[in-house]
């Protein structure tokens, strides 16, 4: 098992925390992680260096779009689209947005697997949000975990 | 009787499970903080009897650069300052955790097999790297075998007399191990080897067996190291011979003792010049360590350090290395601010790493104490995030191949030189236990980093600091209190460095203020300066030295995941009843008329009545005027008047409103209330009420505000200063507010042509900030 784990931020810093507001129409996801962390798993996989503020837009995507799914109770895949990306010094939000339906809300199904691939102690965190009132927080820690949001 | 039993029992328990409690917010800590003894004050201080152990080390080392691999023998003199006798010593041997069957290695979950790079399969089919350390011997001063067991990554030294209050034990061990790579084994120390040039940059920490710590409140810390954890270790002095391969440069914890032997005559000229400079002057500069790189080594060289007063030692050792310095003086104490880095870090290193470095000192110097040590060096390699040590931290961000570099590898650079310099004064000096709270120290000193960020230009991009970042988490049902054991907390960086970086500058912004909190936290500072602080001792000081009652506060912030969300429900206007009834009533009869009409009214309107076909159905009555002015009515208020003293009188005929706010605590955190109260005039006013108006009813409250204008608008916390996480109830009248979300997306939708025309609105954010 060497070598899959790495201690990349030298802190057990290893989260990310996501919020997914329904607006009525669609669904608004804001995902925060670590920028280091981000850049790290990137050279992992291209073998080059990549800074996320620099062009990596379509790469950070690309990676995104295989640990970030969604589906409807039915099983009908909902498409992520890319809104954009914003970079702090040493962290990273990510904007996305997703049509959906209001009453495929309740029962939609979530895998996040963000990092959880590089750093074994990941934590994914994620409020699935109605109105002010209503939310489904979910809890991600191994990859290939499906949950479903209850409001 | 029974089933009205089971309905309050149920009531009972909601309330009890529910986040958001009624009850309790005030309550005094003193059922929860540990009885004051000999060893920690009520005050928050160290008592009369506080001790605590010290050990001293005698080490030499060897680099085996062909092998990657470290050779040591160290003497250890344990003094034992403590009240109790000890029949045995407890040692950290972290390096156990690269053994091929360690804890560490064996508790590690699968990849994600959908998404295997070809690196990872690569990895997985390496044979097991033989790492850990070799024990070779322990032994007494007289050569005599101790017995010891290796229980993982701890290893217990049993000795042959008890140990007395106020002896030392003077003991040896000799060890190996083989140095991880950290391109197939990255954590906090290794070496990283550079294919181009051939070379090898070692970082070397937790390299030597290690006393683990015992103190009064937790006895021997050897809770198990997983790679994760960080740890509380004692004071001591070390003498550490380094040798290396006769090209190399060694960056180290400690003050160079022979560097006659070690430095070239330029090198040394050099440092003389560096000690007048104001700006970081090159001692090795990049062309040598590039010549350097094609250089083999003739021989060795050993280079030594003594190091007072420490609680830990690394060194850094490569014939790449460029090194600059800078000598920094406070307050006639000297501290030499040096950075060591390969090419590879240029050109981002030679211009940001050692002026963070004079930065760091300057701020949290400020905020704490003078930096006690002679060094402080930020070493570039191996790490790839930042780890800290004594004097001495390791940091990764690097450029590109192609030398440019992004804002955000940049302003990475400078937040991770500070964060990791910072550590030199909580824990490195203020020596909490990292192992059972990780904010005690990480909290602080991400708060401290915060505000030297701030104090390195305008807008500095932070991570995190200001109230509104935590929001988010705070709302989550995904958390636990600050105040829980490190190992048991889901997302540390959240909870341990976010919240209580956030709580801090609440504590200092919006609670205490600047100057009270500064005071405070000096006092903390200076009382645990190279002592073991509690978070208790931490909360006590605080209170101690700002005479301010932050029980609530604590209990808050860090024993409850209660959040902000203050609403404000609504505004009552009340005037007041003047009696007067030339005032009162024109004023009843405008109020009447402006009644609504009923539907039946207005539709009766033309109806018919009785009363029109027959007048003298009217009688007194229907003539009668409720609101004209009748003699009578001035006679009985002047006789109202002449019972009223002079102030009342005038009370009555000023003109004051009356307004009435009532707020509720949706999210159970009490915090002070902020209020901006702007005027149909076009004024306004800021009211801040401290948290204490929330101490009779924590849940909901209604503030009067008497004033002679009108009110426009009222806003809660418009500086965003409490963590507030619903700002849609903030206002009165209520407001529509644009999540964080919508924001952003309102910044990218606008086009160029539109920005041309909105010079205000700020560029589209193409991931650059």
């Amino acid at each position: 098992m060497l070598g899959l784990a790495a201690c990349i931020w030298a802190h057990g810093v290893h989260a990310s925390l996501a919020t997914a507001n329904h607006t009525g129409k669609s669904l608004e996801i804001t995902l925060v992680f670590s920028a280091d962390d981000m850049e790290a798993l990137l050279l992992k996989q291209t073998g080059k260096r990549v800074e996320i503020d620099r062009g990596a837009d379509k790469l950070v995507f690309a990676y995104l779009s295989r640990c970030l799914e969604l589906k409807t109770a039915r099983g009908a895949a909902v498409q992520l689209q890319w809104v954009g990306l914003e970079a702090t010094a040493q962290k990273a939000t990510v904007y996305l947005e997703a049509r959906l339906a209001p009453e495929d809300l309740n029962g939609l199904r979530i895998r996040n697997d963000l990092l959880l691939d590089l750093l074994p102690d990941q934590v994914n965190m994620m409020s699935v949000r109605k109105d002010k009132t209503r939310s489904s927080d979910h809890l991600f820690r191994v990859a290939g975990q499906w949950q479903t949001v209850k409001l | 009787m029974v089933r009205l039993c089971i309905a309050l029992l149920g009531a009972v328990l909601l309330q009890a499970q529910s986040k958001n409690s009624p009850i309790d917010k005030f309550r005094q800590l003193e059922e929860v903080l540990p009885t004051p003894n000999e060893y920690r004050t009520a005050s928050g201080a160290p008592g009369h009897k506080y001790w605590q152990q010290k050990v001293d080390y005698k080490i030499k080392v060897e680099i085996d650069d062909v092998n990657q691999t470290l050779t040591g023998s160290e003497t250890i003199t344990y003094n034992n300052n403590s009240p109790d006798t000890l029949t045995y010593l407890w040692l950290q041997l972290d390096q156990n955790i690269w053994e091929p069957g360690s804890d560490a290695m064996t508790t590690r979950t699968a990849p994600d097999m959908k998404q295997f790079p070809y690196r990872t399969a690569a990895a997985l089919l390496r044979d097991p790297f033989p790492g850990g350390y070799k024990i070779a011997s322990v032994t007494d001063t007289t050569g005599g075998k101790l017995p010891h067991t290796v229980v993982k990554t701890m290893m217990r030294v049993d000795l042959k007399d008890p140990l007395l209050p106020g002896t030392k034990f003077v003991f040896n061990v000799n060890w190996n191990y083989n140095i991880t790579n950290s391109k197939w084994l990255p954590g906090r120390t290794g070496y990283e080897h550079f294919v181009k040039d051939g070379n090898n940059l070692y970082a070397l920490a937790q390299w030597f067996p290690r006393l683990a710590a015992y103190y009064d409140v937790y006895g021997w810390q050897h809770k198990q190291f997983l790679g994760q954890g960080e740890f509380t270790l004692e004071f001591g002095d070390y003498q550490v011979d380094i040798t290396v391969p006769d090209d190399h440069v060694v960056a180290s914890t400690g003050v160079l003792q022979n560097p006659k032997q070690v430095l070239t005559s330029m090198q040394q000229q050099r440092l003389e010049l560096a000690k007048k400079a104001t700006r970081p002057v090159m001692i090795v500069t990049e062309a040598e360590a590039i010549e350097a790189e094609k250089r083999k080594p003739t021989g060795k060289k050993t280079w030594i350090f003594h190091a007072l007063n420490v609680r830990d030692f690394a060194f850094a050792t490569s014939r790449k290395f460029i090194w600059d310095a800078q000598l920094h003086t406070a307050d006639g104490h000297n501290t030499w601010a040096m950075s060591y880095y390969p090419k590879e870090g240029n050109p981002l290193w030679e211009r940001y790493s050692t002026q963070a470095v004079v930065h760091t000192l300057n701020t949290y110097s400020r905020y704490s104490f003078l930096y006690p040590y002679p060094t402080a060096i930020s070493v570039n390699g191996v790490v790839n995030g930042g780890m800290e040590y004594p004097m001495l931290c390791f940091n990764g961000p690097r450029p590109l191949e192609d030398k440019t570099y992004s804002s955000r590898t940049k302003y990475g650079l400078i937040s991770v030189v500070i964060h990791e310099v910072g550590h030199n004064y909580f824990p490195m000096v203020v020596n909490s236990d990292e192992r059972q709270w990780t904010w005690l120290d990480e909290g602080i000193n991400s708060f401290l980093q915060y505000l030297s960020e701030q104090e390195w230009e305008p807008k500095y991009p932070s991570r995190r600091g200001e109230p509104r970042s935590i929001t988010e988490y705070m709302t989550s049902d995904i958390q636990e209190p600050i105040m829980t054991n490190s190992e048991s907390i889901i997302n540390l960086g959240s909870n341990a460095y976010h919240k209580t970086e956030v709580g801090l500058n609440i504590l200092r912004e919006t609670i205490l203020g600047r100057e009270l909190f500064d005071f405070g936290f000096k006092e903390y500072s200076r009382r645990w300066k190279f002592k073991r602080p509690t978070p208790s001792d931490f909360f006590r000081t605080m209170e101690d030295a700002t005479g301010v009652d932050l029980d609530w506060f604590w209990r808050g912030w860090f024993y409850t995941t209660d959040h902000t969300d203050i609403s404000l429900e609504g505004v009552k206007l009340y005037s007041l009843d003047t009696k007067n009834p030339d005032l009162e009533k024109p004023v009843n009869k405008q109020r009447k008329s402006e009644e609504p009409t009923s539907v039946s009214d207005q539709r009766n309107k033309s109806l018919k009545r009785r009363i029109n076909e027959y007048p003298e159905l009217a009688d007194f009555y229907n003539k009668f005027d409720e609101y004209a002015v009748s003699d009578r009515d001035r006679a009985e208020y002047k006789k109202f008047l002449d019972g009223l003293e002079t102030d009342e009188k005038s009370a009555l005929t000023t003109g004051f409103n009356f307004y009435v706010m009532d707020f509720k605590n949706l999210g159970g955190l009490v915090m002070p209330l902020i209020l901006q109260i702007e005027y149909v005039d076009g004024t306004s006013e800021l009211q801040r009420i401290p948290a204490e108006i929330w101490r009779k009813n924590n849940v909901q409250i209604s503030k009067l505000h008497v004033t002679r204008k009108e009110i426009k608008q009222i806003t809660v916390d418009p500086f965003l200063e409490t963590a507030d996480t619903d700002l849609s109830n903030n206002h009165f009248p209520r407001k529509p507010v644009k999540s964080p979300f919508q924001l952003f997306k309102e910044k990218i939708d606008k086009n160029p042509m539109q920005l041309e025309k909105d010079p205000k609105a700020e560029a589209p954010a193409t991931g650059q900030q």
